[in-house]
């Protein structure tokens, strides 16, 4: 969906991204994630030409975004960002509608369409005739993801769009994100400094350092042992752990032949961290799964 | 140690809604001290005036003026009566003002974004200009453009730039319209385009509501605008213009503007719009970069941008100070009497020195000038509260 082949950019005497490449899949979450300074919002901002590459090429849905018209490419493109992006002067209701408007909709088709996403991003519909002023820092972020909805795009773009909310107006934004992820099937391309907001919501990983791709590819595979020393370091060796297991299900992972007697009951569809927990609270080295069991150490990588 | 509530003060004598004796007291006695120092001024006065043999009052308002005045807008010879001097000095000033607002806006905005414009040549060229201009005296500013007019040619060498047009000493003179029925009738025909244009922007929006599609009004409404006049001229007949001819040492027929209104017209505007562009500027850049970040990010075009979100919020942050800056200029133009253009000031000017009652005519012109700041002050604050940002 999105194909970065050998990209650079500079601006200047720095070069922000050093040759990257790195496809994205259709109906991917990927998280581009790493310190700050090494260049994953400047990665972000090529997909839909806010920055140009100095060499190399950028597709998306496999045409060269060098040979696109911006504008069009950036109406067809969803983006949020961070904070401010919301027009003050504006409604709620016409901020969401902006895209639309300028796609040249009937009015009615967009006053539809926000009503739609209002109840998508979980907002109050008498939200629609208030000025943005008027919001918290989490509904206004939902207004934002709403906008950048408004005219259904297939890619959506979001640099740090949980940066400037409160870390538990964050965590429930976060789940809001996979579940509108799982519901609409769009590619996500998401930026963020945060290593374990990027383990919880990927479902692929970028992982950028000084302009250059670290690693790139699925979430469990990469959170595998053994994980390079740059990631155990960025992401902690706790929370790469947890991460594989909460990607793996209990079904895949259980063995044949009944647990004894005594064992917890699970379901195929738990997750392995789901099993980890489990096990630590009932002190029990083997779960039942109908009728095959899970022993501890079907936890361990294989 | 014990912990102290502080007590409230004590009231001397507790009045109702909080106030007290002794507040009352002070306002009373300030009061008194304005009306005795009033008092006393004006008795002071009365007994100046009458030592010097003139008695307070505006009698002398419908009494000859016997002053010569070039320029005005309505009928005026020496022997009208101080009044309608000065409603012709009020009037010179009106021209000049709104003139000068006018073009001091459209001149100080195009002026405020070429300061931010990414070109530094003409970045550099705006910053030096506005530099310059703001930090001279506006006296010496307009006492240099009356030099330079003066300097131009004499009348039978005027410069012609354009057919019709001619720059001389005698100030510049350009074709008149004659107010005849052809006039009236193309005048009309404007008006007919113009409505006609408006039907037509509001049928397609109408047609881009229900099918998302969308011509442009530009082409069929230009063609309108300028078509519906000839026509009409081609049918009733064109309207008269007069030509300025040169004959003998003058120009006979056209309109003119006279070198005193043009230098202080060229002066104030020149010297306004610096500040304006300031202004401008300062308004544009209040506006957060991270809404130029999401106009672009939405697929705004530039024009866009800048019309829909960065000017309707930069105009909160600039027409607080543009008013004074309209204020200003209105102030400013009583400068005219020093190159000697008959403004309010300078036939008031004329009126003291020849009938003494200078309290009175600096009394009309003040309250003049107040009215006016007053006016603009109150149309301004009531188009900042239309375009003010709602918060909710």
């Amino acid at each position: 969906m999105i194909e970065f082949d050998d990209v650079s950019v500079r601006f200047g005497a720095a070069e922000a991204v050093r040759g990257v490449s790195v496809a994205i899949p259709p109906g991917a979450l990927a998280v581009l994630v790493g310190p700050s300074g090494s260049g994953k919002t400047t990665l972000l901002r090529l997909v839909n030409r806010m920055a140009t590459p100095s060499a190399g090429q950028v597709r998306v849905r496999g045409e060269d975004v060098a040979l696109a018209d911006p504008a069009r490419l950036r109406r067809s493109v969803g983006y949020v960002m961070q904070s401010m992006g919301l027009f003050p002067h504006w409604s709620v209701a016409r901020n969401i509608g902006t895209v639309p408007a300028l796609l040249g909709w009937p009015q009615p088709r967009i006053a539809a369409r926000v009503e739609e996403l209002l109840a998508l991003v979980r907002l109050d519909p008498a939200l629609a005739q208030r000025r943005p002023a008027a919001l918290s820092g989490g509904q206004a972020q939902r207004v934002g993801l709403a906008r950048a909805l408004a005219a259904d795009p297939d890619i959506l773009l979001m640099d740090e769009p949980f940066g400037a909310v409160d870390p538990i107006v964050r965590r429930e934004l976060r789940a809001e994100l996979t579940r509108i992820h799982a519901a609409t099937g769009k590619t996500i391309l998401l930026v963020t400094h945060d290593p374990i907001e990027a383990l919880e919501l990927a479902t692929h990983l970028i992982v950028l350092r000084e302009g250059q791709l670290v690693a790139a590819g699925e979430a469990a595979a990469l959170a595998a042992p053994p994980a390079a020393p740059f990631l155990r370091a960025l992401f902690g060796p706790e929370a790469l752990a947890l991460r594989r297991l909460s990607l793996l299900r209990v079904g895949d992972a259980a063995l044949d032949g009944p647990a004894p007697d005594a064992a917890p009951e699970i379901a195929p569809e738990a997750s392995l961290a789901e099993a980890w927990i489990l096990m630590q609270e009932r002190g029990a080295p083997v779960l039942a799964v109908g009728a095959r069991h899970l022993p501890w150490s079907a936890l361990l990588p294989r | 140690m014990s912990s102290t509530a502080l007590a409230p003060p004590r009231p001397l004598i507790p009045l109702p809604g909080g106030t007290t004796m002794r507040g009352v007291l002070w306002q009373a006695a300030l009061a008194i001290a304005v009306i005795l120092i009033g008092w006393s001024l004006y008795n002071n006065m009365l007994a100046n005036m009458a030592a010097r043999g003139l008695q307070f009052g505006f009698g002398f308002l419908n009494r000859s003026a016997g002053i010569p005045i070039g320029e005005h807008l309505i009928p005026y010879t020496p022997a009208d009566t101080y009044q309608r001097a000065l409603t012709v000095g009020l009037l010179n000033t009106l021209r000049v003002a709104v003139l000068g607002v006018v073009l001091a806006t459209i001149l100080g905005i195009l002026l405020g974004l070429a300061r931010l414009s990414s070109n530094p040549l003409l970045r550099g060229l705006t910053g030096g200009y506005i530099e310059v201009i703001r930090n001279t005296p506006l006296v010496l500013q307009l006492v240099f453009w009356h030099a330079i007019v003066l300097q131009l040619p004499s009348v039978r060498q005027a410069l012609n730039p354009l057919p019709g047009l001619y720059l001389s000493q005698r100030g510049l003179k350009v074709p008149a319209l004659m107010a005849d029925s052809a006039l009236f009738w193309a005048g009309v025909a404007v008006l007919v385009a113009l409505v006609a244009w408006w039907l037509l922007l509001r049928r397609e929006r109408a047609r881009q509501e229900a099918t998302g599609e969308r011509r442009a009004t530009w082409a069929p409404g230009l063609a309108l605008l300028f078509g519906l006049p000839i026509l009409a001229g081609y049918v009733i007949g064109a309207p008269t213009v007069e030509w300025p001819v040169l004959a003998g040492f003058n120009f006979r027929g056209g309109l003119t503007l006279s070198p005193e209104f043009f230098a202080l017209l060229l002066g104030l505007v020149i010297y306004t719009a610096a500040f304006i562009a300031e202004i401008v500027r300062a308004g544009i850049q209040s506006v957060q970069r991270g809404q130029w970040e999401a106009a672009r990010a939405l697929g705004l075009a530039p024009g866009r941008i800048m019309r829909l979100v960065i000017l309707p919020q930069a105009l909160r942050v600039i027409i607080p100070p543009l008013t004074s800056q309209y204020l200003n200029l209105t102030k400013n133009s009583s400068l005219a009497v020093v190159i000697g253009y008959p403004d309010l000031v300078s036939v008031a000017n004329t009126s003291i020195n020849q009938t003494g009652q200078a309290v009175e005519v600096i009394a009309i012109f003040m309250a003049v000038y107040l009215i006016i700041s007053l006016v603009t002050s109150l149309l301004m604050n009531a188009y900042n509260r239309a375009v003010a940002l709602k918060e909710r």
